[in-house]
Order: structure tokens, then sequence, then C-alpha cells
């Protein structure tokens, strides 16, 4: 927390200081939120005394300790606003006759950050370190004496106020230590150590004041010698000040206005790029919103920290704002083009900013609709079944994405089915993203770092499915040090690890997560009925970073996940994903930005039946997706265009049915479906055109996708294009239209209702062709209550064609003749989204209603045997009511409650609708396609979310969710059904997959 | 069967899976006939007719609400089987004597105007049955059996029938019948019961995966060593068929409708279109799939004496009397073994040995009848 503090925001490095800053900004208010007491050392007042900057002693200067942030500060009279000074240039100060060292600067690594009272009585030394830690209380009025708590005047019934806590540390035998707080002992070491003052220790102060002073030409034999001489020019306070203002020091950044560019050019604008790093870690920091001061000039650095933005000449403030990092603004004077690096630091105390601004009035300046963004903080902060963050099951909170079931691998974007989302981890594509049939997603939320989902403005370097693209990225290590984490779950485990290869130069992030369900299910008694079922998982994440220099970067990723469940053990299914990708990301020019990307993806999947009843059909059946890709995508900037254009190119090699015999009495025949195998390249190129200070942006991009069949050869090839569009006529107020085609040349064979293991793949070729869609959607963004509220209201309306369902009766598995069993449909979907997000306070979260309808029909007239008649008929997916609710109230810093609610109308089923004997068998009438409904589903989970303490500079960080899913116990049904008993009698039953509370434990432990 | 896998998973946070539902659907069904059964070529040909119910209606008025009319097997050279009704709605065609070499085709004709017929069809071979054994292990014996398709079935379908023969526990000495003793020494007359059984719906299995068109050793029934059925004299008959790709589809899905539905990963429903057409209105919809066919069969014999295991001891069923509260005996039906008394005694001492309830000494009681099968090969009676 020191070095949080103490550091704080300071422009890094050797460019800043190039760019010659001058120096005369003001502190801004540390705090803006309420709280009693205060955080200076003694007194808010501000009082003259002494200290030593940057090897120079100056004398009579105004000054103060912050003991929150342990910065001291300073001012020119006591009207104006005091400025921090860097503690890493600060050796030591004095004030009213005691003396502060900075122990660090002492050559004591082992001392915390920040300044030590010196309590020496001409023999010995020890040093007091007092902090002011920020603490809420709510509802306790009768707090700790002499901070204020039963101030009148204070409207909150949570308390907040800074907390006391003096520590008390001596260097003995060379070693650096605390003296232990219980009173008796500290008493005790101080009486031998000042035994004259023993009665009063608990008065340190006065004591200090009149005993600390070091004895002239005699300071304390922890510290170096002639710690405090003044040897150093002396200088006064205005002395101090004159410097800081030529700018001879680094300084806080809030304290300063920096020029970009040396010799003002005359005309603009200008490039102004850089990189934003965390402060703690040294990260660079993706996703940050920078923006000039009226946001009307704004840009998202890319997952390498970059940004770029194009700045009229002249004064500007340039605003960074990033979820989980404090709001920084800076004063700049813009001269020329330029670079400006920066980091952010955690957000840790100020609780009421605690989810900041960042995408607030983010829907204002970017000009794509249909876009949800959501980070790993916030996956870990929805409650979920038990207790692991799941990307996917966060995904589903977002208007307009729907699951057919709570336990289904994929799913639905506004009336889109499973098969048309992209998948992306990291560039790789992610055919099955679930673990255990969907109860837990297959990406690691350690190892992830942001996640984007477009449902509607789909920019041009994504294509290959017509619904959604779900991009997911994982984040670099940390360049300075190892760190890792250690999660345990109720049914699951998982760790993290990550760090330096070569410091600051290359990184590495290693994560693995796995499950202990099988060795559970094992224990299971034997009349269970269910000891011989197994069901596992496993995943590892890997990857590596290297910088070359600021302008280039290699990465490396790898995953590798496996799944693998039996049932009594006759049954066994496995998939697996295996993907690795090479990024290597170039910069040139003002702000230009190059990546290439190349890499290879392997989905399989095998179901093995060795029923004993029929050892000699055992068999095996395996499909398998192969895939190498290769992505070329530049971005450049140029006045008010955002040029992007590349090519990708994806080739495929699909073996969709190998049949093996299983057993050594199995007499099934060996055989295997051909491969498919066919390249789909394709080229694109976009503009974002947004003028400086226009109300106006437009967005528009042509991709031309191909697909070639390389045996028999077929190709297909098409334009799609993407046009979006914004109009801003008020800061807070937005309305945007947006038009969009897409192609898919690879479908999903399915004749269930959710992703099922034993589904394949196929490419189009001559028989099965490609699909295509289009969206039209528009949509108005209001933001209110003082930018603290996110009002949006979007409609769409969306036609696909070619999208493949099955014959009744179909064969789906090991067909030669596919496509006889498949018929084409055209898809039509239409809905309204109402969402309203509240991002800052204490309470932060969104609740949305989402009104939507999807239907098929079949496009061939193939008689009776037509899938309801030829009429259009409801999509599995459709759920036409659709209520999400997503809350984060924060308690205290540690604290916070989260909540999840989910309201939908329940999935169209078929259901029989009659009975008959068929012989001496009672049979079932079954009704037309998806003609009926389950009921409705609705749940809600809480859970109860406990942070790690202040005390960063601890080894390790436990952080504990305590939840409980479906807390009303609602038997939500997965799926209705009914059976005949084997052809006795009717029954109807309804599988509901968590159909009573699941309390749920999670820990995770950073080191 | 995959929707218990969550069930495993999670057996203990999740009290249970699958609860009995009621859709609540109402209103009438689909108004639809019903055609099932298949052209038996050298064998006698069972049809049942019968009409889609409403899904709440009792199962028992679903079978008595048949049609009626007149149902006919025809072939392309002229000639018709007419078939005679057995039962409301269930129809005896004799095909027994139709040649191999023909189309057939089922004709229907309802007393309310309504026609409908099937596709001229050849004639499926039947496959060759080359075993039918047993095998038994701890619990159970296991059914097996090995079919030859040849070069043209792939598709097989097959039922059986069970019939055997099982006997009552004891045979007494001393009857009480009526309110009254009868010294029946070696008492037998029901001791010997037969009974018999057809499986309730054809097995489906095809060989289309296999390197020969053979099904072997397929456990098609496994009985518990407790069961009667094998407690004394046991005999399966197995007639199988083979069947067009199109009839083993809908058969197959016919089955899945009904069994194997509301699963994960088992497929979404979907009604499948049989071979039988509405003549005087296409666009009737009918359900069925009427085959034509060839049937083989073979039956065996299994003496289970070695195989069965009681599942209690006849013994711990014989009692001590216990006098209600008016002091009687309720002894109707009982029966007591090795009589203590002689035959003189009108009042034998029926407190003091242990008597045995009726169904030990009936077999009856157990489901069976006295019939035999003229067939049956013991001299039991």
């Amino acid at each position: 927390m020191q070095r949080l503090v103490t550091v704080l925001l300071i422009l890094l490095g050797t460019v800043c200081s190039a760019q010659s800053p001058v120096y005369r900004g003001r502190v801004i208010p540390d705090y803006d939120f309420s709280f009693n007491g205060h955080y200076f050392w003694y007194t808010p007042e501000f009082r003259p005394g002494t200290l030593c900057y940057n090897g120079t002693v100056y004398q009579d200067v105004n000054m103060n300790v912050n003991s929150h942030t342990q910065e001291v500060l300073v001012k020119q009279t006591q009207a104006e606003p005091p400025v921090a000074l860097d503690g890493n240039l600060l050796p030591w100060f004095e004030q009213d006759g005691i003396y502060y060292v900075n122990l660090r600067l002492a050559g004591v690594e082992a001392a915390p950050e920040g300044f030590f009272q010196v309590l020496y009585d001409g023999q010995q030394t020890c040093y007091c370190q007092r902090r002011k830690l920020f603490a809420r209380d709510p509802g306790n009025h009768d707090g700790v004496r002499g901070i204020g708590y039963n101030d009148p005047n204070y409207r909150e019934d949570v308390i907040s106020y800074f907390h006391q806590q003096d520590n008390y540390f001596a260097i003995r035998k060379g070693k650096f230590k605390k003296i232990h707080p219980g009173k008796r002992k500290r008493a005790s070491l101080m009486a031998d150590y000042l035994p004259e003052q023993a009665n009063v220790v608990t008065d340190t102060v006065r004591f200090v004041s009149s005993a600390g002073k070091p004895v002239q030409g005699k300071a304390p034999e922890d510290l170096p010698a002639g710690w405090f001489a003044t040897e150093s020019p002396s200088a006064t306070r205005q002395a101090l000040l004159d410097a800081l203002e030529q700018d001879k020091l680094i300084a806080n950044y809030r304290n300063k206005t920096y020029e970009i560019g040396t010799v003002r050019v005359s005309e603009g604008p200008v490039k102004v790029s850089g990189t934003v790093r965390d402060v703690a870690t040294g990260e660079v920091l993706g996703g940050v919103l920078v923006s000039d001061a009226a946001e009307r000039i704004f840009s998202y650095t890319g997952a390498d920290g970059t940004y770029v933005l194009t700045l009229p000449l002249g004064d500007n403030v340039l605003k960074f704002r990033e979820y989980t990092k404090e709001d920084m603004d800076i004063r700049v004077i813009v001269k020329d083009a330029g670079v400006l690096d920066v980091v952010m630091r955690e957000k840790v105390t100020a609780l009421k900013s605690a989810y900041v601004s960042a995408n607030s009035m983010a829907e204002h300046r970017r000009t794509a609709m249909g876009l949800e963004e959501i980070n790993s903080s916030t996956v870990t902060h929805i409650p979920s079944v038990f207790g692991e963050g799941d990307v996917l099951k966060a995904v589903l909170t977002l208007p307009g994405v729907k699951s057919v079931g709570e336990a289904s691998s994929g799913f639905n974007v506004r009336g889109g089915s499973a098969d048309q989302n992209l998948i992306l981890f990291n560039g790789g594509t992610i055919y099955n993203p679930s673990h255990l049939f969907g109860i837990f997603s297959a990406f690691n939320t350690d190892i992830v770092d942001g996640i984007e989902l477009y449902k509607s403005s789909i920019p041009v370097e994504y294509g290959g499915r017509i619904s959604s693209v779900l991009d997911i990225s994982s984040r670099d290590g940390n360049p300075e040090r190892i760190r890792g984490s250690v999660g345990l779950g109720l049914l699951t485990s998982h760790i993290a690890l990550d760090g330096p290869i070569i410091k600051n130069k290359t990184t590495f992030v290693l994560g693995g997560r796995t499950t202990y369900s099988d060795w559970l299910l094992k224990r299971l008694p034997a009349d269970s009925g269910y000891s011989g079922g197994k069901a596992s998982f496993s995943d590892v994440n890997l990857g590596v970073t290297h910088h070359f220099d600021d302008r280039n970067s290699l990465k490396l990723t790898g995953y590798w996940s496996r799944d693998g469940f039996s049932f009594r053990g006759d049954t066994t299914f496995r998939y697996s994903n295996v993907d690795a990708a090479l990024k290597w990301n170039h910069k040139w020019g003002e702000g230009n930005n190059l990546d290439v990307t190349a890499g290879y993806d392997r989905y399989s999947n095998t179901l093995e039946d060795n029923s004993p009843a029929n050892a000699i059909g055992a068999y095996s059946l395996a499909t398998l997706i192969q895939q190498g890709f290769t992505r070329a995508t530049a971005k450049l900037k140029t006045g008010n265009h955002n040029i992007t254009f590349g090519g990708d190119a994806v080739f495929y090699a699909l073996d969709p049915g190998t049949l093996s015999p299983f057993g050594e009495r199995s007499k099934v025949v060996p055989s295997q479906l051909a491969r498919e195998m066919g390249v789909e390249p394709s080229v694109y190129a976009g503009d974002l055109w947004q003028p400086v200070n226009s109300p106006f942006s437009i967005d528009a991009g042509i991709r031309y996708s191909s697909f070639l069949v390389l045996s028999p050869f077929k190709y297909y090839g098409s334009p799609e294009f993407r046009i979006g569009s914004k109009y801003t006529p008020l800061p807070n107020l937005s309305v945007k239209a947006g038009f969009n085609t897409m192609t898919q040349y690879i479908h999903l064979i399915s004749n269930t209702s959710a992703i099922s293991p034993i589904d394949s793949w196929r490419l189009c070729g001559a028989d099965i062709k490609p699909q295509y869609g289009y969206q039209a959607a528009g949509g108005v963004y209001w933001t209110v209550f003082g930018n603290a509220l996110d009002i949006s209201l979007e409609g769409y309306y969306k036609r696909s064609y070619n999208y493949l369902d099955y014959k009744s009766g179909a064969v789906l598995v090991m067909n030669d003749h596919l496509a006889d069993d498949l018929v084409t449909t055209t898809g039509r979907a239409y809905g309204v989204e109402l969402m309203l997000r509240k991002q800052t306070g204490r309470l932060t979260g969104w609740v949305s209603y989402t009104w939507s309808r999807a239907f098929l029909k079949e496009m061939e007239d193939r008689g009776v045997e037509t899938i309801n008649g030829g009429d259009w008929y409801n999509a599995p997916f459709d759920k036409p009511h659709d209520f999400k609710l997503v809350g984060n109230y924060k308690f205290t810093h540690r604290y916070s409650l989260s909540v999840n609610v989910d309201y939908s109308t329940g999935r169209p089923v078929t259901v029989p609708v009659g009975q008959y004997y068929y012989g001496d068998a009672l049979r079932l009438l079954f009704s037309e396609r998806n003609a009926h409904r389950i009921p409705d589903y609705f749940r809600l989970d809480l859970a109860l979310n406990i942070e790690p303490g202040h005390y960063l500079k601890a080894l390790t960080h436990m952080s504990a969710t305590i939840g409980c899913y479906n807390v009303t116990g609602r038997k939500n049904p997965y799926s209705v059904f009914y059976t005949t008993n084997g052809g006795k009698v009717v029954q109807g039953y309804m599988v509901s997959v968590f159909a009573t509370q699941v309390p749920y434990l999670s820990l995770n432990l950073k080191f | 069967m995959k929707k218990y896998i969550f069930c495993i998973l999670f057996a203990f946070a999740v009290t249970a899976c699958i609860y009995p539902y009621d859709a609540e659907i109402s209103g009438e069904a689909p108004d639809r006939l019903v055609v099932s059964g298949d052209i038996l070529i050298g064998d006698k040909s069972r049809i049942d007719l019968g009409y889609v119910m409403p899904l709440n209606s009792n199962t028992d008025l679903v079978k008595k609400t048949p049609p009626t009319g007149t149902v006919t097997v025809e072939n392309d050279q002229g000639l018709q089987f007419r078939g005679v009704l057995s039962r409301p709605g269930s129809f005896i065609v004799d095909t027994s004597e139709a040649q191999e070499d023909a189309n057939y085709r089922l004709v229907i004709k309802l007393t309310d105007g309504r026609e409908f017929n099937t596709p001229w069809s050849a004639v499926n071979e039947a496959p060759v049955i080359t075993d039918l054994s047993y095998k038994t292990d701890e619990d159970n014996l296991r059914i097996y059996c090995s079919l030859d398709g040849g070069d043209s079935i792939q598709n097989f379908t097959w039922d059986y029938e069970e019939v055997w023969e099982y006997h009552a526990y004891f045979k007494p000495d001393l009857l009480y019948v009526d309110g009254k003793y009868e010294i029946r020494i070696g008492f037998s007359d029901y001791y010997y019961c037969w009974n018999s059984r057809n499986s309730l719906e054809p097995t489906l299995v095809s060989s289309e995966a296999l390197s020969e068109n053979r099904i072997e050793e397929n456990n098609f029934l496994t009985i518990p060593r407790s069961d009667t059925r094998i407690s004394y004299l046991y005999s399966i008959k197995l007639k199988a068929s083979g069947l067009t790709a199109p009839a083993m589809a809908y058969m197959r899905n016919l089955k899945t409708l009904s069994d194997d539905t509301g699963g994960l990963f088992t497929p979404t429903p979907s009604e499948m279109r049989g071979n039988v057409s509405c003549v005087t209105n296409p666009d009737e919809q009918v359900v069925g799939y009427v085959s034509v066919c060839k049937r083989a069969a073979k039956r065996i014999f299994i003496d289970a004496t070695y195989v069965y295991k009681p599942p209690i001891k006849p013994e711990s069923l014989l009692f001590y009397p216990e006098p209600d509260e008016d002091g009687n005996y309720d002894l109707d039906g009982c029966f007591m073994l090795n009589s203590p008394v002689s035959c003189d005694d009108d009042e034998p001492d029926s407190t003091n040995v242990k008597w045995g309830p009726k169904r030990c000494v009936d077999c009856r009681a157990w489901g069976g009848t006295k019939t035999k099968p003229a067939w049956w090969p013991n001299d039991d009676e």
C-alpha cells in the first residue's frame, strides 16, 4: 500500500522528463467522499519545518504529513492548496523539533515505506510510524475517541473515518524489528529504552518533542553517518517552490501540467499516444478510456495498454478512466505530437468510487452499439453456482443473451443459435466453451483479463459467425515479481502464477484448474446409484510475453482443456480443446498499430459405448476439428479517421466421424467419414470517422469473406457490410443506428437443445450452403443523475438464411449423406432491450428487460413432411420476456453483497398431445415442433464477498465468498418429458438441474 | 439417461433432479387413426386399429374405442386376404399361405367411409436365428440370441413369447376349506401351473456398423434368479424379422419418443410420417408403419431347477394360528402339512401345529393356470 500511495501516479520514466514538463498544478483533493476526523499526522494545520528534498535542505517550509498516504505536503501560503512531494526524494524532515526519516532511503530495506518519527534518548533509538487507515463502520456512532464520531451534522449512517494506528520499530543486531503492539510489552520496552519517560509512553508525541531530537553531531547509529547533516545547500521555502516550478524534480503528476512537444507547431490537431500501466505491478492496462476534457475525443487502450488520441493544440485535460483504478485527470499543453505514458493506481480506499466511471458515458463516446464489456473483477462478483467465477455465466447476465438451460454449454445472442457465436480466446476459436456440460465455463478467471461481447456492431476484423463475437483475452504476467493465487471451491480448485522471466522484458502467466467431483463420486455409497459415475475436467493456460522494445512485442499463448464423464461406466463422453497462438505487435509512427497472429486450434470429442449387454456392438465414436489460422490487422490514425484494414485466413480440417470397435469382443467395423477441408480467406477494411468536436461519427467497413472447399472443389464468396453511426446532440444523450451482414461457413449439426458432446461440426460444401444473415439495429443512450446512471434502449431486427435444422428421425452421426437428413431454414428475430446501469457509488450493477422473439421456417416445401407445415415455428431459444438484475452493494471496502436475479419465459419444447396403443405398448403423439413451453424460469442468487484487508504489505491476501445459488429453491425445469414406462403408463417428468438452494464457499489466496 | 448425470455429480448438494410433472395439456387430441402390425408372409398377421386419445384420458379407454371396418391384405397378383376381427380393433389376417414373390399392401376401409392403404411392398427376408441360449451369473439368468442377416438384412427386429411351468411350495395332507377340515394326503391338484407373457415391444438392432450382417450374443432379456419364471421349466420363443431402413427409422423414432426424451443430449422429439396414407383425404395424417416380411422363430427350454434362487424359504410362510377377538381361527383355504392327527379325528388340534397360507399349495394364486400347452415336453399335470 505504501508503494501505491507514495509512488501514486508518476508519469513513467524518461519520456516525461524529456518532454520538459512545467510545474504549476495543484493537488486535487484526495478524498471525494465524506469522513470524520482527519488524515494528518497530528493536526490539519500546516506548520513550518525543515526538509531535505532531492539533496537540498529547505527551511521554514509550510508543511504537514498525510498519514494515510504517507505523503509530505507543502504550501506556499496557508491559503494555497498543498503540493505533495515525492517521498522517494525526501530522506528526512523536521517539524516542531520532531525528526522524521524515510528509512527506506536510509537503506533499511525491511522497513515499510513512508516516514518514521525518531524516538531517541541519546543512546538508543526506536521509530514510530503513524498510519491513518480508512475505515467504515455502519451504524456505530459511539466510536473511537478523538475522530469526530459523534458529529451531529454527519448525515450518513455508515461512519467513515481514519483509524489511527501507531507502530513502533527498532533495529536490533542489525535487524529491523517491530515492537509488539501489546501495551504492556511496548511500555516495558520503551521503559527499557527511555526509563525516565516510561510512565508517559502513551503520549509519545510530547515525549519525542522534548527528547527525540538528535544530539548534535551524533545521529542515531542506525542511520548513515551525516544523515541529518546540513552540508547540503540550504535553501528557503521559496527556493523549494522555485525549484519545483522550474521542474528540476520529478513530482506528483497531480501537481503538474505537462507539455507535449517542445516547439509549438502551427497547425493541429496532433497525435498523442502512450502506454498505461498499473503502478503497483507495472502491467499494461487494456480497456482504459482516455479522453479529452469534454469527452468528445477519446480512445481505449488496447490489450497492449497503448492509446492514441488526436488532440487540438493548446491547453487540455486528459482523463484516464478504468473500472478498478482511480480516475486520473492530467493537465497538458499540447504543442506537438508526443508520447505520454502514465501509470494508474488501484482503487483501494475511496469506497464511493469503488466502481468508477470508466464505462459511464462510454456509450456516448463510441460509435459501435451492442458492445458489452466485462472485466474479470465483475465476473468474480456475480454469484455463480459452487462459487466458481464464471465468464459465460457473467455474459448470460447481459441483455439479449440467453441460454436454453442453466447447465447448457452454449448461449444465444439476439435470436441466434449457439453455433452462430464466434468465441475467441486470445485469437483462437473455442468450439466448446464449457466444462461438465455447461456447469462451468472453460475460462479461468484468474487468467482472463477482458471480455468483450459484440452482439450488434461487429468490427470488420471479425467474421465467420453470423450472430455475435465473444472475444476473451488473457492478461500478461507481472514484469516485476512473481505473484500467484490459489482458489478452493466446493467442487473445483484453481491456481495461477505469473511474473517475470526477464525482468521488465519477458513475463509469463500460468494457470490451471481441476475438479474433484470424480474423487467425490467414487466415495458415494454403492446404493446411492451414483457411485459408478465419473465426471472430471482440467484446463491449463500459459502465456509468455516478450517486449523487444517499446514498439515490438511477441505474445505466445496456449490453452488446453479436457472433460470426461460417464454414467455407470457404460457410456463415456470426452472432449478436449487445444489452442496455441503467437502474436506479434508492432507500433510505428504516431499511434499506428499492427497485429500479426498465427495459431492452431483443435477440438475433439469422443463417445465410447461399452454397454455390457452389447459387447459385440461396443464402439468408440470420435470427431475432430483442426484449424490453423493467421491474421494481420493494421490500425492507422490519420486526422479524424481511424482506419482498420487487414486480412485473415483459416484452414479447416474436419473429421466429422470416426467409428472404431471398443473392446476385444466388438465386431464393429472401423469406418471414417471423409475428412472435410476448406480455407476461409478474408480481407477487410474499415474507417471510424470521428471529427473533433462534432456530434456525428460514422464507422463503416467492408469485409470480403470467401470459402474454398478443397474436395470436391467449391467456392463461395460474399461481401459483408458493417455500418454504424452515432449522433450525440447532448453530452449525455446519443442516438445510434447500425447495419451488419455476416456469413458463416461452418455448421453445428445437432438435434438437441443444448450443445452436446456428440454434436459434430460440418463445413459447407456442395450440398450444405453457407449461413448468412443481417441485423439492423438502433438505440438511444441517456446518462442521467450526474453520470451515475446509464439508460439504454436498443431495438433490432435480424434475418438469417441456411441455418440447418433436422428432419424427423434424422441420423446425424456417421451419416455419409447427412444433407439428406437436414433441412435449411430461414430465421427471423426481433426485440427490444432496455437497460439501466449504475457504475458509481456503493451500489453498482445493472437491471435489464428484454422483449424478443426468434422464429425459424423451413425454406423448402416438402409437402406433408415440411416442419410444422412450412409455417414459422418458435426457435428452441425463443424466450420472449427476460428480466435480469445484477447488483453489488459495498458496505465497506472489504465487505460487499452481490445479488443476481434472472427471470425468463420458459423455452419452447415439443411435448406429447396424445396417446395411443401401438401393438401392445402405449405410445405418445407429439405436438408440432416447439409448440409448447416449459414453465418460466426464475432464480435469485446472493453472495457475501469478503475482500483482503488494507494491509497490502502482507505476504498473502485472502478473499472469500459465501453465497447461495437459487436462494428460493425454485425447481426450474431444464426440460419436461413424458415416458410410457416401457409402454405401460404415461407419466410426465421435469428435469431440474439445481432444484434446491446450493450454498457454497470459495476461498482465494493471493500471494 | 444422461439426465441423471447432474444428479450424479451433485448428489450431495442437489436433493433431486427429476420430478413428476403435468403440463396440463388440455383439449382434444389430434384425430388420427393408428395402424399397427406387420404383414407376415408365411404366418398369421395381426393388424390393430385404434385412435389417438387425449393425453389425460384413461388408458383403458384408449384401448376400448377402436374404429370399425374391414382390413384386407392384397398382393399385386390379385389375391386378397381378408382380416377377421379377433377382438375389438384387432384383425387376424391369415397370410400363412401367401406367396413370397409378390408385392403386398394393406387396405383399410372404415365404416365411416374413409379408406386407407399402404404402398406396394416386396417381402423382406427373415434372418436366420443361429443361436438362442442362456448364461447365468450370481444374480441373473441372461438370454442371448444370435442372428444372421445374410447379404440383405441390416435391420433386425424381434419379439418373444415366454411360457413357464412352476409349482406350488407344498403338497399338504390337510386342508381347511369352507369351515371344514379336509384330509388330502399329498394333495397336488394345484401343484403345477403354466403362465405366459409376450414382449411388450419389439427389440430393434442394426448391423449397419458391423463387419457382417450378424447379431451375435445379444443379451435381450435378463431374468433375476429369484423370478418365478425360472423356478422350474422355462421356455422362450424368439420371432425375428428384417426391416427396411425407413421402417427401422420409424420404429426407432417411435420408441425414442416414448422412452428416451427429456435428457440433456437426447434429440428434440419430432414425429415421423409412417407409410399408411388416407386415400379419401390425402391431407389426413395416419400413425403407423406396416412392413411386409417373413419371420423366423426358434424356441428353447430351460430346466431351471438348479438356477432358481427362491426369494424366501417356503417354511417361513408357515404359522401358528392366532385366534381373533371372538376366539375363532381364520384358516379358510389354509393347509396343514403332515397332519398330526389320525384320519378319524373330527377336530384336529389346530393351534399346536403350523399351518400355511393357501398360496403355498395353490399355484393359481401366482397368476398361472392349469392350462398346459399341447407342446409342453413333460407329463406334469
